[in-house]
């Protein structure tokens, strides 16, 4: 792989042992993946932050990090961490478990991460330019940067994501080339697009995930009014249950202006159809049950937008929900600190709700609490919760979450 | 019985050399979820090798899947000596491939893989081979009595 002067002497040490330690892994990644080059990046984003998921081991790289006295050389967000940074006492997390993570959350703000602690960056000053590289991971993240932003980053796992953003680099191949973003597999989604709803979007994620895995489709069928918040969920979804690091919609997407571009005049290689029959099958498929009692309802993945937040305060305005059972609502401090000076803050802690910040319930010990059947409107929840919560998952809408919580059932 | 006496050759991913027992499966695998780095189990339910200790054998599997956390699922397995002695793919994916190389820059640790082989490597080895990775050249030398 070719270094310029500047990455050598950064590989042989002359900038610090941290900044060598990164290019190692970035320079070694590179070599095995055929990468010609390094492209400096414009911002990093980091899955480096909950305990849960990143265990001693991550404790003890983010320490290693911090201790060399290095600090991100880009600007660097922080995914979520391992439970409410606030309010954890109250949501009963072990002192053992909640010291590992401040361990975590000290060394993360050593190095100059920002303490944005979400999965959803992007809508909080992430925000990189059609064409720009960066080097994130959450996968989530990926997929929306590459799609909606034209960013152009590969799904970096976890590490390689703190040496993109303290060397400022990463290895340019996969996606930051123009011939691997071509759109290879058309989905032609056959449903009036007037009648599309928020619950569909993550189910059309889902849909795609499992039939393309890691290949690039073209949308055809999105509505030109889609909003950020439905392509937010519909991605996450996508990369949940496949590897989708990119998609593109004629007309919507960046790269997209219409379907020729998206296909850099190639030819598409598959099709498939996505009809009102698929799209409830696969809302069925989410599900690993139908009916009965919930005793937990969780929603927030990826974080919710304010947007999002306005809507569970109206639909909970002046009701209560039921005892024995459990509505948490996961998003980040900015987005809590506009639903207080809004009213949506208090209309929902006064239902009974709660919202939790900095976290969600993927990435904290949320099986501690031994919930049996889990309720969601995150395409991306429903399909990790079985293994990550222990739970059993009903996939609805958010009026039908809501109305879970206040009835503690779902018939 | 006769021995049976083979190599295949393919890419050296990870460098190194290591050997052991072979533990096969023709399902893709994903660290994150699938698989415990604290006891070196395989947990995901859905998959053929569930139940099956990792620690010490050679890994061979089609290819990796999953989240952009596995890599650190990998390196705690290593910092909790339950890794693998080597592994085999058709294919190695970054997430995997970034986990071993990390564990050589932060632990010292040499897990070398290997794929891309000129021979399918789920179905020229046989769980309980004895197997050979030699990560340095792309050869892995297998052994059946």
């Amino acid at each position: 792989m070719y270094l310029t002067k500047q990455e050598e002497r950064m590989l042989a040490g002359d900038f610090g042992e941290s900044v060598m330690l990164a290019m190692k892994i970035l320079a070694g990644v590179g070599d095995i993946y055929g990468a010609e080059e390094m492209t400096k990046i414009a911002s990093a984003h980091t899955v480096m932050t909950p305990y849960r998921d990143i265990m001693d081991a991550g404790v003890e790289i983010c320490e290693k990090f911090a201790e060399l006295g290095t600090k991100y050389s880009v600007p660097t967000t922080l995914d979520p961490a391992g439970m409410d940074l606030q309010r954890w006492r109250e949501f009963r997390i072990p002192e053992d478990y909640a010291e590992r993570q401040m361990r975590i959350v000290r060394a993360q703000g050593k190095l100059g991460g920002i303490p944005v602690w979400t999965c959803t960056p992007y809508l909080h000053g992430n925000t990189p330019l059609l064409g720009q590289h960066v080097g994130w991971s959450e996968s989530s993240a990926v997929v929306f940067a590459n799609s909606v932003m034209g960013a152009r980053t590969n799904r970096l796992t976890a590490v390689v994501d703190m040496a993109a953003g303290i060397a400022g680099r990463v290895p340019k191949f996969g996606l930051h080339l123009d011939e691997n973003r071509r759109g290879e597999v058309l989905i032609k989604i056959e449903v009036k697009p007037k009648t599309l709803k928020d619950i569909d979007y993550p189910a059309i994620g889902y849909f795609i995930g499992k039939h393309v895995a890691d290949k690039i489709p073209i949308l055809m069928g999105i509505p030109p009014d889609v909003t950020i918040d439905q392509l937010k969920n519909m991605g996450a979804a996508a990369a949940a249950s496949g590897s989708v690091a990119l998609y593109h919609i004629p007309g919507v997407t960046p790269e997209a202006e219409n379907l020729g571009k998206a296909l850099q005049k190639e030819n598409w290689k598959e099709t498939l159809e996505l009809g009102l029959r698929e799209l409830r099958e696969t809302k069925e498929e989410m599900c690993i049950t139908i009916a009965g009692e919930v005793d937990f309802v969780a929603v927030g993945c990826p974080h919710y937008s304010i947007r999002e937040l306005a809507k569970v305060a109206t639909l909970l305005k002046g009701k209560k929900i039921r005892r024995g059972t459990e509505f948490w609502i996961y998003t980040t401090k900015h987005v809590e600190m506009l639903a207080k000076r809004m009213g949506y803050f208090d209309i929902i802690e006064s239902s009974g709700a709660h919202v939790l910040t900095e976290t969600c319930m993927l990435v904290s010990p949320t099986d501690i609490y031994g919930f049996e059947t889990m309720m969601t409107d995150s395409g991306k929840c429903a399909h990790y919760a079985p293994t990550l919560c222990k739970t059993e998952v009903i996939y609805g809408s958010i009026e039908e979450c809501v109305k879970a919580t206040i009835k503690g059932s779902v018939q | 019985m006769r021995e049976i006496k083979l190599t295949i050759k393919g890419r050296g991913v990870i460098r190194g050399v290591a050997e052991g027992l072979a533990l096969v499966s023709g399902q893709n695998l994903s660290l994150w979820g699938g698989f415990n780095p604290k006891t070196g189990l395989i947990i995901d339910r859905r998959h053929e090798l569930y139940g099956q200790q990792v620690r010490g054998n050679v890994l061979v599997f089609p290819y990796g899947k999953g989240s952009t956390t596995g890599a650190i699922v990998f390196l705690e397995a290593v910092k909790c000596g339950n890794a693998p002695a080597a592994i085999v793919n058709i294919k190695t994916e970054p997430i995997l491939a970034s986990g071993a190389l990390m564990a050589q820059i932060f632990y010292r640790k040499s897990i070398p893989i290997v794929d891309k082989l000129d021979r399918n490597p789920v179905e020229v080895i046989r769980t309980n081979d004895y197997v050979r990775v030699n990560g340095d050249k792309g050869l892995v030398e297998i052994r059946r009595v």
